[in-house]
Parts: structure tokens; C-alpha cells; sequence
């Protein structure tokens, strides 16, 4: 029962409830529906989603199957693996992580340097005049000869380096030459008598 | 309409067709996929270290799913190949991500292995990557007046360091970072499975 | 048989059911009572949709609507509308209520968590403030608290006029709606202090969604059993959207909180199955519902086309379902998956492009009643929002599209032209509406909804702009791998800033809105006779 006591106005002047009229739907709509029924078939037609689906959408085998493609670029590698640290200029962050930029480590011996990259850096070190107390990653076990070779000659020609290329062989050579090793380098000390 | 059982009805039916189609039919494709060969399980400390990054909504901000070459150069920003099923076998809950905010970290710990450089980074991102909009985690880390044995300490440049003290890593950050060290798959997928079409059952 | 030629015979047989289906609702071929297909039409309606719609006649038109009575409406369809009312004026304040509480909420997360994308340390000390929290709490806020509250009251509201019965179970909806609203407290405080399920719309922990579960039901329930005490033969089309909906959500969110059960990929393609649905098959449908019931009611004409309703009701309850894969274009599921979803995503151009048509023809010649009537500007500007971001969403799916859009800015715009531009503006719409016959008081201050208008939809068209241009640029960054990642970053900044001005000019709008509220909730303001109107009308001879 309606509660008499409630102020009804609202109710009142308000219009009937909707209905709906029967108009026909209009020709436009029809063609549409059709066209893109049409549509989806040829999509499904044409995509051809046939790739297993433990792989996932659209995959190359070629890019999952074999060892995967890594570009040979420098600038690349440098910007995707070292660039976080060492920072897009090669300046470092004071006090934290080392300058590539001027540094003798990058510009003088290219075995140190490629001792370097392949087994990393655990303790003191001094760069460009400044101490530092990090521990740099190896990535020996993350990036082939060509690569190392890449980014190594990447860094010694930017921001002002001016040393020489470095050859995917001799990235080869001196990994042999410390392939027992397992443990970063001890600091700048253990690094000075490489050479 | 005048018959509400076969409104109801109907309904169901359109939702039960779609269920199918994406929850039954890759349940039933996907569940006997083996993990990639390579992948290993987490340990206790990625473990938690993976469920602070639940709790901290990365996932709002960064994906784990590289897309194929032929798509987008998701490899050529060092993220790594694109991913397959068998890469999430250890993964409960899923943490695909659908925001790139930031890079995608499916292989974070092969592209950025410097613990050091995590810890720093999560206490205050900007004092790394300048112009980073990557929150500050200030509440992962203790200031204390001088590190004791066993602390982790975090170095950082003289602008973002706190005055009088040095900055030291929780349990959790640790945690966390040991998480993110661990996203590294760059091996390959299945060899057997080169031959990836047609498909067929 | 091989995937693709698999898919293409299930898509061709499924297609081919539905529109069979559709052209036998249209026949009246399966009702069990044949000349209830008339009924519909046996009012002389038919006669009223040539009716000329010169200005003067809608005016008129609109002033019978909401200044005066004139002439005694239908003594026995007043008397219906009065005593369903009464039944459901409770419940569906408590749920308002709540609805308007959770907006509140879930406005001063969004902006706090819109401010720390361009102002990363602010407010850094605070873990349940830091960025990855706030924006959960957000979204949880807006998905179980002010959509499905002020949905649901709307429908509570709704159903017994449009069934012309009264609200079964009241008490028990109450008791639902603190439930549901206990558990959605406890599930934001679980997000806050970090604990939660990880996944994406699915956050608040499944011991917390029990409580849905069970107040839900205890919300739902009583529309069912309303709906099976009706006193109408034939079913208005608001009243399929509101029955179907009911339906759905429980199976969404029971499947997806199923423990112990999804895995990996599969959880991935779940999670979006869900996140997607929980949009489409309930948000959408209750908030359609509501734009099929207002938009008609005050302008006082019958719906265009009972044929585009069915076309535009059962081509989104079947393609609606399968569009969840979009979310994961490029990803590791299967790619049959993704081909399906993309396909389902443009053939829902149809329902929308079907409910539209229906709006506009129902509308057309009565454009002028937008200037007066709050409830029409908000529904049907809701409406048209629908229609833009239904159709975005269409061509979002897309390969070539999806490349650049897929992970930026640009989809959480669009998530918002749907959950706000759509579903929010049209609940505004409904809730100016049905206030004064809920409480049985007019709104206090016609001015204060024109300022609520006016700050959320400047704010709203400042907050799209923004976000979707910082989604274009930051896309287009980084498919260009030769461009550093911290392009794609910094070239949002500008528009970040954007989209937190337009969220501010938003929050206020809701404050607004809210004091509004609880002025007339708690009988403050003036006592004002007529309803409230955005410009009064002119005098009439």
C-alpha cells in the first residue's frame, strides 16, 4: 500500500513509463550487420591463427627456437645493459658508480676492460680521481664474444674516448684465458696486476 | 520479451560460450605445458621477494611479456625474446602487466644485474635515472646513524643521501631485489618446438 | 580439423545461432503465448512516433514532464508507480548512499594517485599512499563500490515501476548492501596494508569476496523474485539488461575467485575475460538499462525500435563476452584467442551501433528538453559517451592500432571514457532523477547540479584529452626503438599534469554533487516545490 503520508508530487508529473514502438530496423543497420559479418570472416580467414598455443600470439619460430637473436649493436647493448648505471653520457653518478667518460680503465688495456665486463668488480676501485666501493655484475655469462666486443669498442669511442676497436677474438682469448674463474674481480688492485 | 526464463537462459548461454572460448579452452591447451627448459623454480627469498612486489602494484606500472620482433622492438630495448606459456610456470598470480610506465621487466635481471643499482633505485629513482616518474620506496629502507655489520648498505649520490646517516636495506627490499635478479630468461625455448606451424591436434 | 578452420566454423555456426535466435524473439516464434508479442503495441503507440516534433509541441511536451501536471496521469498506473516506490525508496537510498560515499573515495585516490605520476615524491613516507596502493584503492573503490551501488539502487529503483509491481525482500537488500559494503571496507584496508590477491580487478582477497558473494546475493535476490511477481506481460528492454546482469556478475566473479585453479597463462587470459566482462556484462548493461528507462521517461516517447533493443541487447550478451583477449594482444596466449577477441571486438560495433540508432531516433526532435532537464543532459551524453568509447574500444583491439596503444596511457583513457564518460555521467543522471521520488523532497538547489554538470564535464573532456594524447605519444616512443625508453617517459609529463587538472576539476564536481546529496538526505536546504531545472522554463499560455 502506498504510504499516504509521502509527498507524491514528483511522482505525478512525471510521463507513463517507456515503452517501445514497433518501427522496423532501419536498412542501414541491416547493411551493416552484414558487412561486418562479412568482414569477420575474411579476418579469420585471412589471420590464420595457426601458431601452437603454448607459444603465444603472432611468434616467430625462428626467434624462439634457436639460441635468441641479439643485435651486435653497441650502442644497444650499451643503453640496455650499462646505461643504467654508468648513465647515457658515460659520466657516472658521483660516488656511487664510476664514469666511463675519461676513464683510464676503459681507455687503456683492452684485456682489463674485457676482464672487466666478463667477471665484474667486487671492492674499491679509483676512476677519473675519485674512490669508488660498488660491486659491478659480470656479464660473461649474459652477452657472447661479439657483444662484449661491441660495447666495449662503443665505449671506448664516446663521449671523447678515442681508444681502439676491440675484436670479438680477442673478447675470445681472454675468456679462455680466465675461464675457471667464478667471482668478480677483487677491486682495482687485483685489476692492476692483469696487465 | 515476455518470457523471463528464456532471457535468463539465453544469457547464460552467451556467457557460457564465452567462458569457453577464454578460460576452459586455454585451461584445458595450456595445462599440461611443461616449464621452459632454463626456467627455475623461485626461491624462499624471490618468493617473498615476488609477493612485496604483489603488494606494491609494480604490476600497475610495469609488464613481463615481451612481444615478437616482428610486432614491436621489444628486443631491441634489451627486454629479451617474446615470452611463452611455459615461461610463467612457477608464476601464481600471474603478473603479465598491461602498462608499460615503465620498461618491461621480464628479464630485468639479466638486462640490469647490479644488486647495488636495484637498491638504489628503489630508495629514490631519480637519483639514477633522472626525470624517472618511478615512485620512491623510502619504507623499504632504514636511515640509521652508522651501518652495522651485516647491513646492506645503499650508496648513493651526495644530493639524494640523508644528512647524518647512512641508508640501509629492509629484509624486504632485499627480497625484492633478489626477485628481480632472478627475471632472466634469455635461454631459448623448446628446440623441438622450432617447427611451430600448422598446429594441429 | 586445424585452430583456424576450427575457429572459423565455430564463429559461423555460433553467429549463425544468435541471429536465428534474435529473428525468433522478433516472430514471437518460441513465446510460449503468441499474442503476447502484441501487447507491446496495442496501446496506439504506433501513431505517436510520426507525431511532428515542432518546438512548441516539446515544449509543452516538457512542461507536462516536470513543471506541472497537466491533467491527472493514469490513476491506476500512478497508484502502481507511487506503491512501487515506496517499496523501494529504502534500499535504494542505502545503496545511493554508499554509491555516493565510494565516490568520494575513489575521486581522492584517483587524484592523489594521478598527482604522484608527474610528482613521484610526494607523499613517498606512507606505504599505503605510495603509488601502486593508492591507484588499487582507486579502482577497487570505483568497481565494487560507487558503479555497482549506484547500478544497483538505480535498478532496485527501477524494476518494481517497470514491472508495476512492488520491491520484494527490502530489508533483505539492506542487509546486503552493509555486507557488501562491510567486505569492500575490509578489502580496501587489505589493499592498503598490502595484502591482496594481485591480480587486476581482482585484488580484494577471495576470503573478503565471500562477503560479496553473500551480499550480492542478498541484493540480487530480491530483484529475482520481483521479477517473478511481475504484473506486466510484455518485458521493457531496461528490463533485460538489469535481469541478465544479475545473472552474470555472480558467475564472473565465482569463476574467477575459484582458488587453487587457474594457473599461469590461463590465469592471465582469465583475469581479462574477467576485468573486460565485469565492464560489459555489468556495468555497461545496468547503466543501458538506465539510459533505455530515463531518456524515454523525460522526453515522454516511446523507445524507436523494440527490434534494434533485441538486435543491441543479444548481440552484446554474446559478443560482449569474448572481447577480454584484446587486453593481451602480442602476449604469450594462444593466438587463436586474440584473433576471436579482435574479431568480437568490431562486431560489437552492432549492439552499439544498434542502441545508438535507437537513442537517436527516439531523441531526434527533442534536443531542446536537454537545456532544462539535468537527468536528460547527463543520460544522454552518457549515451553518446558509450557509443565513442564502444567504438575506440573496437578499433583499439586492432593489430596495427594496438601496437602503439597497448601498455600506455592511451587504454586507461579509454577505460575511462567507458566507466566515467558512460556509466558515471548516466548514473548522475538516474540519481538526479530518482532522489526526490526516493525521499520524497526536491533537490534544494537547481544551481548546484549546473555547477556539478559543468565541472565534470569540462574536467572529464580535459582529463581525456590529456591522457589520450600522453597514450599516442608515449606509444609512438616506444615502437621506435632507436628512442631511449625515458622518451616514452618524459613526453607524457606535460599531459600527466593534464589529466591531474582535469581529475581536480572532477573531484570538485563530485563534492558538489555529494553535499548536494546530503543536504536533501538530511532535509536540509529550501523546501523547494517542481522539479529542479537546469533553466526554467518559460511561462506557458
Amino acid at each position: 500500500m502506498p504510504d499516504t503520508s509521502r509527498n507524491d508530487h514528483a511522482q505525478r508529473r512525471e510521463n507513463r513509463d517507456p515503452h517501445e514502438s514497433f518501427n522496423p530496423v532501419p536498412r542501414l543497420m541491416l547493411g551493416l550487420i552484414a558487412v561486418l559479418l562479412a568482414w569477420a570472416l575474411y579476418y579469420i580467414y585471412a589471420a590464420r591463427p595457426a601458431t601452437l598455443p603454448a607459444l603465444g600470439d603472432r611468434r616467430s619460430a625462428e626467434v624462439l627456437a634457436a639460441v635468441p637473436a641479439r643485435a651486435v649493436d653497441g650502442e644497444q647493448i650499451f643503453g640496455a645493459n650499462c646505461a643504467a648505471c654508468h648513465q647515457a653520457a658515460g659520466t657516472g653518478i658521483p660516488q656511487v658508480f664510476p664514469p666511463l667518460a675519461g676513464s683510464a680503465w676503459v681507455n687503456g688495456s683492452e684485456q682489463v676492460l674485457i676482464q672487466i665486463l666478463l667477471h665484474g668488480v667486487n671492492g674499491s676501485i679509483e676512476v677519473a680521481g675519485n674512490t669508488f666501493n660498488g660491486e659491478m655484475p659480470a656479464f660473461g655469462d649474459k652477452l657472447g664474444d661479439a657483444e662484449i666486443a661491441a660495447v666495449a669498442s662503443y665505449i671506448r669511442n664516446q663521449w671523447g674516448n678515442q681508444a681502439g676497436a676491440v675484436t670479438a677474438e680477442t673478447v675470445q682469448a681472454q675468456r679462455t684465458r680466465t675461464a675457471g674463474r667464478s667471482t668478480p674481480w677483487n677491486g682495482g688492485a687485483e685489476l692492476a696486476t692483469l696487465k | 520479451m515476455e518470457n523471463e526464463v528464456k532471457l535468463i537462459s539465453g544469457a547464460m548461454v552467451t556467457l557460457a560460450i564465452a567462458t569457453a572460448s577464454l578460460v576452459v579452452l586455454p585451461y584445458l591447451q595450456l595445462r599440461h605445458e611443461p616449464p621452459t627448459p632454463g626456467l627455475k623454480p623461485y626461491t624462499d627469498a624471490q618468493l617473498r621477494g615476488r609477493h612485496v612486489y604483489i603488494r606494491e602494484g609494480c604490476v600497475y606500472c610495469h609488464s613481463q611479456q615481451p612481444r615478437d620482433p616482428s610486432q614491436a622492438p621489444d628486443d631491441k630495448r634489451g627486454w629479451g625474446r617474446p615470452s611463452v606459456a611455459g615461461d610463467y610456470y612457477y608464476d601464481s598470480p600471474h603478473l603479465l602487466g598491461t602498462m608499460r610506465t615503465g620498461p618491461d621487466l621480464f628479464n630485468i635481471g639479466a638486462r640490469q644485474p647490479s644488486a647495488d643499482w636495484q637498491l638504489g633505485h628503489l630508495y629514490q629513482p631519480r637519483a639514477y635515472t633522472p626525470d624517472s616518474i618511478m615512485p620512491a620506496y623510502p619504507y623499504l629502507f632504514e636511515v640509521r646513524k652508522q651501518a652495522e655489520p651485516g647491513d646492506k648498505v645503499v650508496a648513493l649520490p651526495p644530493r639524494f643521501a640523508p644528512t647524518g646517516g647512512v641508508v640501509v636495506a629492509t629484509q624486504a627490499a632485499q627480497d625484492l631485489v633478489s626477485y628481480l635478479l632472478a627475471l632472466d630468461r634469455t635461454f631459448p625455448v623448446l628446440a623441438p618446438l622450432a617447427d611451430a606451424s600448422p598446429a594441429s591436434n | 580439423m586445424d585452430i583456424p578452420s576450427l575457429l572459423l566454423s565455430s564463429f559461423i555456426i555460433a553467429v549463425t545461432g544468435l541471429f536465428f535466435f534474435i529473428w525468433s524473439l522478433r516472430k514471437g516464434l518460441l513465446d510460449s503465448d503468441p499474442a503476447a508479442a502484441k501487447v507491446i503495441f496495442s496501446r496506439g503507440e504506433i501513431g505517436r512516433v510520426e507525431e511532428p516534433a515542432v518546438a512548441g509541441a516539446t515544449q509543452r511536451d516538457l512542461q507536462r514532464t516536470m513543471a506541472f501536471v497537466a491533467g491527472e496521469p493514469d490513476a491506476k498506473e500512478l497508484q502502481a508507480r507511487i506503491a512501487a516506490d515506496a517499496s523501494s525508496a529504502r534500499p535504494a537510498f542505502v545503496l545511493l548512499g554508499f554509491a555516493v560515499f565510494w565516490l568520494l573515495v575513489a575521486s581522492l585516490a584517483g587524484l592523489t594517485s594521478s598527482i604522484k605520476l608527474h610528482e613521484p615524491d610526494w607523499l613517498t613516507q606512507y606505504a599505503w599512499l605510495s603509488f601502486g596502493r593508492i591507484r588499487t584503492i582507486h579502482l577497487n573503490a570505483v568497481a565494487y563500490g560507487w558503479a555497482p551501488m549506484a547500478a544497483l539502487g538505480i535498478a532496485l529503483w527501477m524494476l518494481p515501476r517497470l514491472l508495476k509491481t512492488t520491491l520484494e525482500g527490502a530489508r533483505v537488500a539492506i542487509g546486503g548492501a552493509v555486507l557488501w559494503n562491510i567486505g569492500l571496507a575490509i578489502g580496501i584496508g587489505s589493499i592498503a596494508a598490502g595484502i591482496t590477491d594481485g591480480m587486476e580487478w581482482l585484488e580484494i582477497p577471495g576470503q573478503v569476496g565471500v562477503l560479496f558473494a553473500l551480499g550480492g546475493a542478498m541484493i540480487g535476490l530480491p530483484l529475482v523474485f520481483t521479477l517473478r511477481r511481475r504484473k506486466v506481460e510484455h518485458l521493457y528492454v531496461s528490463v533485460w539488461y538489469m535481469g541478465a546482469a544479475l545473472f552474470w556478475f555472480p558467475v564472473l566473479y565465482i569463476v574467477a575467485k575459484l582458488p587453487n585453479l587457474h594457473f599461469g597463462v590461463e590465469q592471465a587470459t582469465m583475469n581479462w575475460w574477467f576485468g573486460h566482462n565485469v565492464l560489459g556484462l555489468f556495468y555497461t548493461p545496468l547503466s543501458l538499462a538506465a539510459v533505455y528507462y530515463f531518456l524515454p521517461k523525460v522526453i515522454g516517447r516511446p523507445i524507436q525500435s523494440y527490434n534494434l533493443s533485441l538486435i543491441g541487447f543479444w548481440c552484446l550478451a554474446f559478443f560482449y563476452g569474448q572481447v577480454g583477449g584484446h587486453h593481451l594482444v602480442g602476449g604469450p596466449v594462444p593466438e587463436w584467442l586474440i584473433t576471436l577477441s579482435i574479431v568480437q571486438s568490431i562486431m560489437m560495433i552492432v549492439p552499439v551501433v544498434a542502441f545508438s540508432l535507437n537513442q537517436h531516433l527516439t531523441m531526434r526532435g527533442h534536443f531542446a528538453a536537454l537545456r532544462h532537464s539535468a537527468t536528460l543532459r547527463f543520460v544522454v551524453l552518457g549515451g553518446m559517451m558509450y557509443t565513442l568509447s564502444s567504438i575506440q574500444g573496437s578499433f583499439e583491439a586492432l593489430r596495427s592500432v594496438n601496437t602503439v596503444t597497448h601498455f600506455t596511457h592511451f587504454t586507461v583513457a579509454h577505460a575511462h571514457l567507458g566507466l566515467y564518460g558512460f556509466v558515471t555521467l548516466v548514473m548522475f543522471g538516474a540519481i538526479y532523477f530518482a532522489m526526490p521520488r526516493i525521499v520524497s523532497r526536491e533537490w534544494p538547489y537547481p544551481t548546484l547540479i549546473g555547477v556539478h554538470f559543468w565541472l565534470v564535464t569540462i574536467g572529464f573532456a580535459i582529463y581525456f584529452v590529456s591522457l589520450t594524447t600522453a597514450g599516442v605519444l608515449q606509444g609512438l616512443n616506444m615502437v621506435d626503438a632507436s628512442k631511449p625508453f625515458m622518451d616514452s617517459v618524459r613526453v607524457t609529463l606535460p599531459w600527466l599534469a593534464g589529466r591531474s587538472v582535469g581529475g581536480a576539476l572532477m573531484t570538485l564536481g563530485h563534492l558538489a554533487f555529494a553535499g548536494h546529496f546530503l543536504l536533501m538526505a538530511l532535509g536540509r536546504g529550501p523546501r523547494r516545490s517542481g522539479a529542479a531545472l537546469l533553466r526554467p522554463l518559460a511561462p506557458t499560455a
